[in-house]
């Protein structure tokens, strides 16, 4: 009897484990994955092709749900405030922005910041007026003042006379954000020392027809056009580069940008690294989502300098296969 | 009540207790918000010239509806020639929330899993430019189909054509009294690109021309796919092309570009004839270098796609916007040649 009694003990407990274990394992197996809404402005816009290949590259190692909002322009904070109210309300855990142009968008951020949601912003700072000062919000970018500066250096080199004389027009991204600001801050510290003038400068709006704009300019020897989408529209139209008399070096970061430099109808690009802007805002908001005393960081990404004979080099190519 | 009641009751109880914690569980929440009516427009590639002013007109035409009780956010995105791409996207477009969507499929005869994602969610679905064959559009009753007849642009191409040639004896250059002349297609075994194949030479058949087919050649309606197939051609038969029929104005741009770039001379080059009326190609008709395109009218088609939109966003009727079998409206096409270019391009 007592035997007996022993071994049923004994069963009770293997089964006690057993379904402890299993338990366990399902519990394990059915931790839902974080969701994280990605807000960025025309989500659709071919400019976008490296940030999100690489965001959903680093959502997929990281095991995360990541939605990217439906979105067209977000001209403004409450633009952006609506988009996040509204996936506040799809219970997401995190968010990874493009800040709305304009100085109240810190002051959006900040409510964000009080909803509890953790987020990153990507690809460049909170606008906090015409002489830029860090947000302090956790941001992965590449350096945009360095982009315009570097855009003036490559102008100073490839041109014969060093721009001796010669006109330059300006077309940035919109007006009131980081980028746009410090770009051209940068650019025209470039070319402080050179004889030429910046003879225009134009931030592209919304729904305008950019060809229409520059038609509209007095003639200029070189465009930088430090905006994708301009970039893109002005090198189509271009010939062998050139559009209205302007040789034309920018900001590309589509894969129509690269096969325009291929075809000869962009001079020069200055393309930042989208995929890893991408990649590591994911990284950050993962790790601020699963580790209890992390810190989100900022991080800054390389750029590179790109001309048609590049293309093919080893370097090169393995920077562009992200954007495929 | 005895102690077995009791028990029964507790059970009772547990039971309805769970049941409706996992209905808690188990629903999907509803983050649609009335005020905004979110739009997903999908198109085949970003690289066609005549679906991306398209798309410009629809996204106008929709945030021309907005007011204060309602806010539109047009959201457009492309499959990038790849409809396994354009499936994955839907996908997404579902997840982050959207109302209505608007799809230009990649291969007219793969719509199933779009049509099942947005039957699940319960997502109205506006097919244009390429249309899904019928079977697909029956499956559920909010889908739609926004677009036109292919086979009566071919008809109209070939109509224009034949009339330029009857106005114009000096095209046949060899005197042999046929037409000599090359086809450029769309897609292989693509049903826009047949019908309007078949329908134009069949019309100019119809209209006593006499043909005679040098070579047709596949430029995936891409204008410089079409320049690269021309100038092959231009190197293999010279000037004895005297008429090129192309599927749609990029192409037919493609072939004016590949004889400029050959250095011929307007009277030396063959009469090409276009699809779509895209600006460009209108330009080409006023200034001579192409003889004639029909108008596919994207303006009409943009304004269906944005009242229909609306009113499925809304709950209306859609009993009065003319529907065929209350799925299909079909554009009319117009004819261009250069003697009323000017009223379609604004003058």
């Amino acid at each position: 009897m007592k035997r007996d009694k022993l071994t049923f003990l004994i069963a009770e407990l293997i089964l006690i484990v057993l379904a402890a274990f299993f338990i366990h394992k399902i519990f394990q197996e059915d931790v839902a994955q974080k969701r994280v809404a990605v807000i960025l402005q025309n989500s659709g816009d071919t400019r976008w092709e490296g940030v999100i290949n690489g965001l959903k590259q680093s959502a997929k190692t990281n095991n995360l749900h990541l939605i990217i909002c439906n979105t067209d322009d977000i001209v403004s904070a409450q633009d952006e405030r609506e988009l996040i109210e509204e996936q506040l309300e799809n219970d997401v855990d995190a968010f990874i922005l493009c800040p709305a142009p304009g100085t109240d968008t810190k002051d959006m951020l900040d409510w964000l910041g009080e909803q509890k949601k953790p987020f990153v912003l990507l690809t460049e700072d909170v606008y906090t007026g015409e002489q830029p000062e860090a947000s302090g919000y956790a941001t992965v970018k590449p350096d945009n003042y360095q982009i315009g500066y570097t855009l003036g250096t490559q102008l100073i080199t490839q041109d014969e006379d060093g721009l001796k004389g010669k006109r330059i027009g300006v077309i940035a991204g919109r007006s009131k954000t980081e980028a746009s600001v410090n770009r051209i801050q940068g650019l025209k510290d470039a070319l402080e020392k050179q004889d030429c003038e910046i003879a225009w400068e134009y931030n592209e709006e919304s729904d305008t027809d950019i060809c229409a704009v520059v038609d509209a300019q007095e003639s200029v020897d070189y465009m930088v056009v430090m905006d994708t989408q301009a970039l893109d529209t002005l090198g189509e139209h271009a010939e062998n580069g050139v559009y209205k008399d302007a040789k034309i070096f920018g900001v590309g970061t589509s894969m129509k940008s690269i096969a325009l430099l291929d075809a000869g109808q962009v001079q020069c690009l200055v393309i930042p690294d989208g995929y890893g802007i991408g990649y590591e805002s994911v990284e950050e908001i993962e790790k601020e989502l699963t580790r209890t005393f992390y810190t989100l960081k900022s991080h800054e990404k390389e750029v590179k300098v790109i001309y048609k004979e590049d293309l093919f080099s080893d370097e090169i190519e393995r920077f562009l296969y992200s954007y495929e | 009540m005895s102690r077995r009641d009791v028990k029964k009751n507790m059970i009772a109880w547990l039971c309805v207790w769970v049941f409706l914690i996992s209905l808690t569980g188990c629903g999907k929440q509803d983050t649609k918000a009335d005020h905004m009516l979110r739009v997903g427009v999908v198109t085949y590639t970003p690289d066609d010239p005549f679906i991306n002013a398209m798309t410009d007109i629809i996204k106008s035409n929709l945030k021309a509806k907005e007011s204060n009780t309602m806010k539109v956010i047009v959201s457009v995105r492309s499959g990038d020639n790849d409809q396994q791409e354009q499936d994955e996207i839907v996908e997404e477009m579902i997840d982050a929330g959207c109302d209505v969507l608007c799809v230009n499929l990649v291969d007219r005869t793969a719509p199933s899993n779009i049509v099942r994602m947005a039957r699940q969610n319960d997502i109205p679905v506006i097919f244009f430019n390429r249309e899904p064959v019928q079977e697909d559009l029956l499956q559920w009753d909010k889908l739609f189909y926004v677009g036109c007849d292919a086979a009566q642009s071919g008809e109209m191409q070939g109509e224009i054509a034949a009339e330029y040639i009857k106005n114009h004896p000096e095209v046949d250059k060899n005197g042999d009294g046929k037409i000599q002349y090359v086809l450029l297609e769309g897609e292989a075994g693509h049903q826009d690109a047949i019908s309007r194949t078949d329908l134009s030479v069949k019309t100019m058949i119809e209209n006593e021309i006499e043909l005679e087919k040098l070579s047709y050649q596949f430029a995936d309606w891409n204008r410089a796919q079409a320049e690269n197939r021309v100038s092959q051609l231009i190197d293999q038969y010279g000037s004895e092309i005297e008429l090129i029929l192309s599927n749609n104005d990029e192409m037919a741009l493609g072939a004016v570009e590949a004889y400029k770039n050959a250095g011929y001379r307007q009277a030396e080059r063959p009469i090409i004839f276009g699809i779509d009326g895209l600006t460009d190609a209108l330009e080409a008709v006023e200034h001579g270098t192409m003889q004639g395109t029909v108008y596919n009218d994207k303006e009409d088609q943009a304004r269906m796609i944005a009242l229909l939109t609306v009113a499925l966003f809304q709950g209306s009727d859609i009993e009065g916007y003319g529907l065929e079998d209350d799925i299909y409206y079909m554009s009319q096409y117009r004819k261009v040649d250069g003697d009323n270019v000017d009223t379609f391009l604004g003058k």
